[in-house]
């Protein structure tokens, strides 16, 4: 504890206010956040549907910038790994691959990330074939195998995992837990799962704000308590 | 281990762009050319029958070919040529961040970005076209080897900029009101007749010759006719200046609107 004191904050968000202007208006997405993310603590954003998870994942991720406040990054932080984006539709996989390297100043090393990509992946020969053809669970493996392939600090996922089937998640899960001390993770999901298993502490965004708890559980407590949905694990013990 | 790794070691900023518009360059390119089966030859082909099926017709009607100091298909097909460059560079500008949109999830990669290598791509795509165009107007027997072609170049070059300009001006348009591409491409099509492309523009009255001369494309197709044609007497007043005073005053501003706009633009 008295080292997370003394170091600096991985990530920091100061009051940070974020709104969307729609063609007929828009309402303030995040009123106000303020946290801090110490170094080597994976993080699980819950929440309603539209809460403000992908909107603040986006901000962490430098593809948006906050109406006011600012977030300050002490470290490398990956791009949203989600079913959003980052692949370009009429490309192979190959070929976004490469371009993501290359981005990365990785042309020395482009075969090797290519390799660690379709080892990751699995996805075979279709790792040739145009993205559009993909179906959501190869995009997912394609996008967490690369954003893998670089040595990042903290890896922001969005849904990533959600649509992956059983070998996928325990590959992921894998993953994370050898990187376990180098870097972290800022996870939204809506399996309680996979969060418990890859996250230690819990933010809660509720009405624009966002709640920090050092423990996840109490994070996903809180949430369900607001929606008046008890988890599955407290009527588990009522059963008992 | 750490220091094998791309994303381990810091970048400066000038190499982390560098790395982006190769990326994008060599993407942008495997995108042109494999569009569809046909792309790589309809590339060349569409400006080269563009410019023979013009030639054919106003081969055909006949009145206004007499061309002061220059032979007639020559000056036509140089015209032309010009002005496919331009609007190429200019529609291919506009349509870039609507392109690339999924790139943007990467920080490093600006809407800029996407325009700037787009445009870049295309004038060097354009200019081998022109370069086939010379190439095969003399085979046909046609004066068309540049008296000096350097200065041609500079030309080119400088209306290539105006090209860019309008491109990341129009892009910045685009992204916000997807509709006004067709507007650009209805204001895009009378600079056609306006830029004294297929109708020299030296028979026509003074006083509106004044006001076409507010075009910088009609300065830059009559400069370009100049250097190839020495004995070519461009119509009176146009500047290479001025020229480059519309392609300095299109690029800044064009970048200024990427740099106010571009958190939006890759918001959307």
């Amino acid at each position: 504890m008295i080292n997370k004191q003394s170091e600096p904050a991985m990530i920091e968000a100061k009051d940070v206010w974020k709104r969307y202007h729609g063609p007929f208006g828009g309402g303030w997405v995040l009123k106000g956040v303020d946290f801090k993310i110490p170094r080597g603590v994976s993080v699980g954003l819950v929440g309603k549907n539209g809460a403000g998870k992908s909107t603040l994942l986006r901000l962490i991720g430098g593809m948006d910038s906050p109406d006011k406040g600012e977030i300050i990054e002490r470290c490398r932080v990956s791009w949203p790994i989600g079913l959003g984006g980052g692949f370009q539709g009429s490309m192979t996989g190959r070929q976004n691959v490469k371009f993501v390297a290359r981005i990365h100043g990785g042309n020395a090393d482009i075969d090797r990330i290519i390799d660690e990509v379709q080892e990751f992946a699995e996805i075979g020969p279709a790792f040739d074939q145009p993205i559009r053809t993909y179906s959501s669970g190869m995009r997912s493996r394609l996008a967490f195998g690369l954003s893998l392939a670089f040595n990042f600090d903290i890896y922001l996922s969005d849904e990533a995992t959600a649509v992956g089937d059983v070998t996928f998640k325990q590959k992921a899960k894998k993953a994370f837990k050898e990187r376990v001390g180098q870097s972290s993770l800022i996870m939204v999901s809506h399996s309680t799962k996979i969060l418990e298993d890859l996250c230690q502490s819990g933010i809660w965004l509720h009405d624009g704000k966002a709640i920090w708890f050092d423990d996840l559980k109490d994070a996903i407590d809180a949430y369900y308590d607001s929606v008046g949905h008890k988890p599955n694990k407290k009527k588990a013990k009522q059963t008992k | 281990m750490k220091d094998q790794n791309p994303a381990s070691s810091v970048r400066s900023p000038y190499l982390v762009a560098w790395h982006v518009w190769s990326a994008l360059f060599m993407r942008e390119f495997v995108s042109r050319m494999t569009t569809d089966r046909f792309a790589p030859v309809w590339l060349f082909l569409q400006p080269v029958l563009h410019v023979v099926i013009l030639v054919g017709v106003r081969d055909f009607i006949g009145s206004g070919r007499l061309i002061p100091g220059a032979e007639f298909i020559p000056w036509l097909v140089i015209g032309i040529s010009t002005y496919i460059m331009f609007r190429t560079l200019w529609m291919q500008g506009m349509n870039a961040i609507q392109a690339n949109k999924a790139l943007f999830a990467y920080r490093q990669v600006h809407p800029a970005d996407t325009v700037l290598v787009r445009c870049a791509m295309e004038a060097k795509l354009q200019s081998f076209v022109l370069m086939i165009m010379v190439f095969l107007f003399t085979g046909l027997g046609y004066d068309m080897i540049p008296d000096a072609p350097l200065e041609a170049l500079e030309v080119l070059l400088a209306m290539s900029f105006i090209g860019l300009g309008m491109g990341l001006i129009t892009s910045v348009l685009v992204s916000f009101f997807p509709e006004s591409s067709k507007i650009v491409n209805l204001i895009a099509f009378p600079l056609y007749f306006l830029s004294g492309v297929i109708l020299p523009i030296q028979f026509m009255p003074h006083g509106i010759q004044e006001y076409l001369l507010y075009n910088p494309l009609l300065h830059a197709v009559e400069l370009i006719r100049a250097e190839f044609f020495s004995t070519y007497h461009p119509v009176r007043g146009v500047s290479l200046w001025y020229v480059y005073q519309w392609a300095i005053c299109t690029v800044l501003f064009g970048l200024a609107l990427h740099v106010k706009f571009k958190v939006r633009m890759v918001a959307q």
